[in-house]
């Protein structure tokens, strides 16, 4: 069948770009790529097919430059490639771009940020120089309705898909694009317009690699097929003349009419394990799946078309009746996933083995824990693993992890077990042990339903559903389990497939408002803004004469010292970390400055340098010691207050003149303070969103995996966060100076909480890369002028700090009810 | 005199209606004075002496036609609140702020507006500021030390191991304590002290730093300490089994009624000197003054009651734990001796 | 099954106890390292004071059993997932100390009064996990603004007077017996309790799956919602009990009794060697850490450093102990 033809005359194809030679790659024993050979040229549509678990992935990131081979080699325009180089060089130096399945956006930056993000650097862009330009690459579909100044969390899935696609489509001097299947949420209308895209691009001379389940869509695009088969190439060769049934039957399909879909019998229902009935949540449409006593269920179908979704929707339902599902009352669940999903990662194989059993194993919730070690030994030796009871699991293969946990599954004797995709990236003998291992469960009458990636995994069971698009398109009894019929059904296409919601119809008249309301609804600042205006309003209530310069100027003077130090928390937050000793470095940098400024000026600054330089002293141990900022910050708050008090034992010193003069000033109309305020608002605000670094910081705070995927130095911006975050600690204590004209290291020992509720107040999420520098600030004045009108109206003040309290209470519910209105 | 100043709160209410009976005739102009009052926290038997007193003077001298009323805020311990609601008193346009300052410094700018403002400041119980535009009446820590040191020396003739008790390090009052009691100790070279630990000015903290290296220290005779550190001392020394050593008690009920029950047991005998929670009708009384054209001196110092066993006993016994003694002062005694003496 | 409580030291109940193999034990154990250290600064108190004395390491054992058993509190959230913290702690502590020496339920009533603070404990860590788990806070502003809710009932509840708190029970907490006073065997008991708790129950079990990875925890049938209302209702708890034994214990309370269990519970549980990543905890080497930081307090003050130099070694003690801990630990960032 191989039909080597690289030799051919390619009309499309100009020069070779990437030609790749004998490419291997194995993971521990399994071989998941054998001796692949392929050229890559410019102005060519190569479209990559094959079942899951081909290697399709494999082979893209060997020619992305994330992995490397085992054995092969690579030359890019001819020249032989050094891979530690090629893998070092970063995306963007190969000219190679990527759209990835799985989203690589960052959902807290806007559709315009996360364009910036990986453009070319040319110095400082205007925020309006960075949205032209992203409205302009957004073009590439024509007519989107994507809102360049949104935030990508606010932008369905299918939306997400085309700012991936744009920002791959539109990066310049990009020679290779590797889409990997980019229309999976697309509407029909949205792919048309990506077919012209690409296209267009090949036109232009860029190599395109397009990767897709669709058929018809590869049909259409290609200029060339690549068939890649359990590792191997399997065809390479002209696209424009195949038909539907030659890929079919290139994928190892047979051809022959589609089998209808078996209608479901509910009438038997009552000796099941698990019923699903009309099941529609999330990406799933009607699904309907039976499992008895002793029955192993296939979940088969192409990556992403509903099976994970639908295994948690079962493993969520359990002990309750949902109605769609009735189950029975225990279901052991077993991912592939098993870093994420699976391992505990501090403990052996032994416990995590007999975690599942612990409950059984209990009198009073006290655990017997001989017995239950007794049994964890019969699990282990049943499993074969009983030498390696006492390792650590994390030490073991892939192979033998997995198996530890479907020990555990084994543990918990549930009667009905979910299998998500449970042999990834096992090699064969583990496989076949864990085959072993299900026989046996099915033996002794307990069910369970399996989602593999790979096909030929269906054969052990009694019966197969296939999904296709969140739906079941067939379902097969174990006579009728081919690997053919599979693979084609995972191919239908659902014949009342509603669009997706990229192509919702514009909503009628009244939307605009609709709109604009929803939007002041997710601002996230919206609780701190109503809270300090309605303070505003009832202090002018009760006190009139509050309403003039010198009213305002007493009303907010107490708020500029914290409204520094709020942003030096802010700081903390944006990159995902808490600042605990942010109040006595605050209170150092109070008696640095007035212990030093003034008789040796010199010193005093190289002393408040000092300090900022601890704070960098801190991002290297946070970083790079992975400490929890929580704890490296309560420790040097000790550090800040002792140095603090050595320097200066009981409270004085002096304030510059010049420090004391500038916090004088006399301003009208608005007061000195308020127009502070309003500049630290603003400084705040430059830091987080104008500045050149600000959208690479929060991407850090966001996703540090990510951020440092894209070849960013995470230290870098830790090191200027922190930095940051100690200037601003450093001005604080400079306007408390002035303020106070001494220094006194207790003077912000307040401040520590205090900022920490007024940054959460004002819009702040502990995600990460989620702050708002104007909302803190505005939080910061509301609560003061909480504490006003409690003096105004005459209530005790007593009951201020657990007002503080309720409002921040208040503020994050308000938060978390406005999250789960949002569609 | 003492012995008629010094009066049980529970004995307040009486002696009040008692007041307002007989002294009902308007013997001062009658118009109103609103005095607000800063206090830094809540919650301690000082800071509830310190109202009640002012509370006190203030139905005094309401009661003799100065209609006097008093705001009340609290600060629950954090100096920017203090900022804040000293900032409001101003804007509310009180006539006089008494504020007892959570910083020595902090308050500085705040104190500036109100005095800018037209409203005298007057700062007191709790320290003083650096700001100078602020009246000051001070405890008089010379007085304290004197007392203090004075009665210790003459019941050791002078000469012991003293455990040094400190109060919060970093803040200034406890540092003019402090000098006080080492000047006065300079009179006495053969007290030596052998160990010195910081209570925080904080009962618990006290008693847990004195007991954990207490048994290190097999001989000590004298303990010092200021205010609250002296009960917390005693019950490290009683939960090592030892005996407690002479030290000073405070005016907490705590206080009187560990020295009552000691004296009860063994005969253990000792005094109460403290500072005097009674300063709020000081406070109070000058602030009318102020206000009534009386010429007020910038600094002035409030005496340093001593309370003996004697006294204790007899007016004392049974008072509540949480209560605090405090000495009340009127406005006439407080226009002879304490304006008038400059 | 491995005892969860010292899972991260590897070692298993069933192994045959033979000498060397104790020792090897020992070496693995995180705490040890803690010990060292105080068992050294208590040598160093003997060497400054001349005496090696039994009755200072119990003085300083007693004021750390009452930091241990906060330290504890605040292990058992750190445990349930990286990022958890209880900072209403000292205010639950203080708040239950008044809720004791107040009396509400009658001058005399003592056990009434022992039962109603620790309602108090249970409610407060109840009120944590709700705002949690149901309004899907972050542990630590939860916390927060506990705390800050807390503080006014301490403020409220404290201009009601209060006294101290007798009858048996104080006999009891201050019976002294060869230099090992009553409130010493009180927090052992209750420390004992507490590691009885993490270690041998389907709580405690369970507490460390969640910690450790909470989406396997999950699909493994760990109900987080209940596991976190029980960890905060311990430390609520414990906070609480802490608050009774320093109620007693003083024979007073005032309004910043917890003050410094904050930052000290975070401390104790660092020195003791426990990471903060969650999943993992020791009793005993929160105990040991407790100790540590007492005797190191009272060293310096023997020594006659300054306050300032008190807080500068303090706080570099913590920050060299966790530097080391995640030098040495296998998985770093």
């Amino acid at each position: 069948m191989q039909q080597n033809d690289r030799s051919a005359e390619h009309p499309h194809g100009g020069a070779v770009f990437i030609s790749a030679r004998n490419l291997s790659k194995s993971f521990d024993t399994h071989e998941v790529l054998r001796d692949v050979s392929l050229d890559i040229r410019a102005g060519e549509i190569l479209v990559l097919l094959g079942p899951n678990g081909a290697g399709k992935s494999t082979m893209l990131n060997i020619l992305g430059g994330t992995l490397r081979p085992s054995s092969g080699g690579m030359a890019v325009d001819g020249e032989p490639v050094e891979f530690d180089q090629y893998i070092s060089k970063g995306s963007r130096a190969r000219s190679i771009q990527r759209v990835f399945q799985e989203l690589s956006t960052f959902p807290n930056l806007t559709v315009a940020e996360n364009l910036d993000l990986t453009a070319e650097r040319s110095g400082a862009r205007s925020r309006r120089e960075i949205v032209r330009r992203a409205a302009e690459r957004m073009q590439v579909f024509p007519g989107n309705r994507i809102d360049v100044c949104a935030e990508v969390a606010r932008l369905s899935v299918a939306e997400r898909q085309m700012v991936e696609i744009a920002r791959a489509m539109t990066e310049p001097n990009t020679r290779l694009v590797i889409l990997d299947e980019p229309t999976s949420a697309l509407s029909a209308h949205e792919a048309d317009q990506l077919a012209e895209l690409v296209a267009r691009k090949a036109a232009e001379g860029v190599a395109i690699i397009y990767v897709t389940h669709k058929l018809e869509e590869a049909l259409r695009l290609a200029h060339r097929v690549v068939v890649l088969r359990d590792g191997k190439l399997h065809f390479d060769g002209d696209g424009r003349n195949l038909t539907h049934d030659a890929l079919l039957s290139l994928l190892g399909a047979t051809v022959e009419a589609p089998s209808a879909i078996l209608p479901l019998s509910i009438a038997d229902a009552s000796s099941d394990l698990l019923s699903v009935q009309w099941l529609s949540t999330g990406c799933l449409r009607d699904v309907s799946i039976r499992v008895g006593a002793g029955e192993l269920v296939g979940i088969a179908g192409l990556e992403g078309a509903g099976q994970r979704e639908l295994l948690q929707a079962i493993f969520a339902a359990r002990e309750r009746d949902t109605g769609a599902v009735r189950s029975v009352s225990d279901i052991a669940y077993i991912s592939g996933d098993r870093k994420r999903e699976g391992l505990l990662p501090l403990w052996n194989v032994e416990d995590n083995v007999a975690i599942s059993a612990v409950p059984r194993f209990a009198r009073a919730g006290v655990v017997d824990f001989s017995g239950l070690k007794a049994r964890a030994h019969e699990w282990l030796s049943e499993l074969g693993l009983s030498q390696r009871a006492d390792s650590p699991i994390v030490s073991l293969s892939g192979g033998n992890q997995q198996r530890a946990l479907l020990g555990r599954a084994l543990a918990s004797e549930a009667p009905l077990l979910l299998l998500d995709d449970p042999t990834r990236g096992v090699d064969v003998k583990a496989k076949a042990s864990i085959y072993a291992i299900l026989d046996k469960l099915k033996e002794k009458g307990r069910g369970g339903i399996l989602y593999s990636t790979e096909v030929a995994e269906f054969h052990k069971c009694d019966r197969v559903y296939v999904m296709a698009r969140g739906r079941v398109a067939a379902e097969f009894d174990r006579m009728d389990v081919t690997e053919e019929r599979i693979v084609q059904a995972s191919f239908l296409r659902p014949t009342d497939e509603t669009p997706p919601s990229g192509e919702i119809a514009p909503p009628a008249g009244g939307g605009a408002r609709e709109a604009s309301l929803a939007r002041l609804l997710s601002w996230r600042s919206l609780p701190a803004a109503v809270l300090m205006v309605s303070m505003f309003a009832l202090a002018f209530w009760q006190q009139p004469n509050a309403f003039s310069s010198f009213g305002l100027e007493l009303l907010l003077q107490a708020s500029l010292p914290l409204a520094f130090a709020v942003l030096a928390q802010m700081l903390f937050l944006l990159g995902g970390d808490i600042d605990l000793g942010l109040g006595f470095a605050i209170g150092l940098a109070n008696v640095l400055a007035a212990t030093y400024l003034v008789d040796a000026p010199v010193l005093g600054i190289l002393a408040l340098a000092g300090l900022v330089a601890g704070y960098v002293l801190l991002a290297f141990v946070v970083e790079l010691l992975g400490v929890s900022s929580v704890v490296a910050t309560l420790g040097a708050s000790f550090i800040w207050l002792g140095i603090g008090l050595t320097i200066r034992e009981t409270p004085g010193g002096k304030s510059p003149e010049w420090l004391s003069a500038a916090v004088q000033v006399k301003l009208w109309p608005l007061p000195l303070p308020c127009v502070a305020l309003a500049a630290v608002a603003l400084l705040g605000f430059w830091i987080c969103r104008g500045w050149g670094y600000s959208i690479r910081l929060r991407a850090l705070g966001n996703n540090r995996r990510t951020y440092v995927s894209l070849g960013f130095s995470a230290l870098a911006g830790r090191v200027t966060l922190y930095a940051l975050a100690g200037v601003f600690a450093v001005l604080s204590g400079l306007v408390l100076v002035a303020a106070t004209g001494a220094g006194n290291v207790h003077v912000a020992s307040s401040f520590t909480l205090a900022t920490i509720a007024a940054v959460v107040v004002g819009g702040a999420s502990f995600a990460g890369g989620l702050v708002s520098p104007v909302g803190a600030v505005m939080a910061v004045v509301a609560i003061s002028l909480v504490t006003t009108n409690l003096t105004f109206l005459g209530i005790s003040s007593e009951y201020s700090t657990a007002i503080g309290g309720l409002i921040l209470v208040l503020a994050l519910s308000f938060r978390s009810l406005a999250r789960s209105i949002e569609p | 005199m003492l012995r008629n100043m010094v009066k049980r709160r529970s004995f307040l209410a009486a002696t009040l209606l008692l007041a307002t009976a007989l002294a009902g005739g308007p013997a001062l102009a009658k118009e109103k004075f609103v005095i607000g009052v800063a206090t830094p926290f809540q919650g301690n038997g000082w800071q509830k002496g310190f109202l009640a007193a002012a509370q006190w003077a203030a139905a005094e001298l309401s009661a003799k036609g100065k209609n006097v009323e008093l705001i009340v805020v609290d600060a629950a311990g954090d100096p920017q609140t203090q900022i804040q609601q000293l900032n409001n008193l101003t804007l509310q346009g009180v006539d006089f702020i008494i504020l007892e300052p959570l910083s020595d410094t902090a308050l500085n700018g705040a104190i500036d507006n109100a005095v800018s403002a037209g409203i005298p400041v007057l700062t007191t119980a709790l320290g003083s500021v650096t700001n100078p535009k602020a009246i000051s009446l001070q405890l008089d820590y010379n007085e304290l030390g004197e007392k203090y040191i004075g009665y210790i020396a003459q019941r050791t003739g002078g000469k012991g191991n003293a455990l040094n008790i400190r109060g919060l390090a970093g803040n200034a009052a406890e540092q003019a304590i402090q000098d006080a009691y080492i000047r006065s100790l300079a009179k006495y070279p053969d007290i030596k002290i052998v160990s010195e630990v910081y209570g925080d000015w904080n009962q618990s903290v006290a008693q847990q730093r004195v007991a954990s290296i207490l048994p290190t220290l097999p001989n000590v005779d004298i303990v010092l300490s200021q205010g609250v550190a002296a009960f917390g001392a005693a019950q490290a020394f009683l939960a090592a089994g030892r005996e407690v050593p002479l030290q000073v008690y405070g005016f907490d009920g705590a206080d009187v009624n560990l020295l009552l029950e000691l004296n009860a047991k063994s005969g253990y005998e000792s005094v109460a000197i403290n500072s005097d929670p009674g300063v709020g009708s000081l406070a109070v009384n000058v602030a009318v003054a102020k206000l009534s054209g009386i010429d007020v001196p910038m600094k002035m110092v409030a005496p340093i009651p001593q309370i003996t066993l004697f006294q204790l006993k007899t007016d004392h016994k049974g008072m509540a734990d949480s209560d605090t003694l405090w000495v009340k002062y009127d406005y006439d005694w407080t226009l002879k001796n304490l304006i008038g003496a400059k | 099954m491995t005892q969860p409580a010292t899972s991260s030291d590897g070692t298993s109940i069933s192994r045959t106890w033979t000498l060397a193999s104790i020792g090897r034990g020992l070496l693995r154990r995180s705490w040890i390292g803690a010990l060292v250290a105080a068992i050294s600064l208590w040598l160093l108190a003997g060497m400054v004071t001349g005496t090696l004395s039994i009755s200072f390491l119990l003085a300083n054992a007693t004021i750390a059993g009452f930091l241990a058993l906060a330290g504890t509190a605040q292990m058992s959230v750190i445990a349930s997932g990286p990022g958890n913290f209880d900072l209403s702690l000292p205010y639950v502590v203080t708040f239950g100390a008044y809720v004791m020496s107040a009396g509400l339920l009658g001058q005399g009533n003592i056990s009434g009064s022992v039962a109603l603070t620790l309602l108090v404990g249970v409610a407060a860590g109840a009120v944590n996990a709700a705002l949690i788990v149901r309004l899907r806070i972050p542990a630590i502003v939860a916390t927060l603004s506990t705390g800050y809710i807390l503080y006014s009932f301490i403020v409220a509840i404290q201009s009601g007077g209060f006294d101290r708190v007798g009858g048996l029970f104080e006999v009891a907490l201050r019976v002294r017996f060869f230099g090992l006073s009553g409130v010493l065997a009180a927090a052992a008991l209750t420390l004992a309790a507490a590691g009885f708790l993490l270690s041998r129950t389907v709580f405690g079990v369970q507490l460390h799956a969640l910690g450790q990875n909470a989406e396997a925890a999950r699909l493994a049938g760990v109900r987080r919602g209940w596991l976190l209302l029980g960890t905060f209702v311990l430390s609520g708890v414990l906070a609480a009990w802490l608050g009774i034994l320093l109620a007693v214990y003083q024979g007073g309370v005032s309004a910043d009794l917890g003050r410094s269990y904050l930052l000290g519970s975070v401390a104790a549980v660092v020195i003791g060697g426990t990471r903060t990543i969650g999943g993992v905890t020791s009793v005993i080497g929160t105990a040991i850490g407790a100790l540590v930081l007492t005797l190191a307090q009272s060293d310096l003050i023997l020594l006659q450093f300054s306050i300032g130099a008190q807080y500068i070694i303090q706080g570099s003690i913590v920050l060299a102990t966790v530097c080391l801990t995640a030098i040495w630990s296998p998985d770093r960032r």
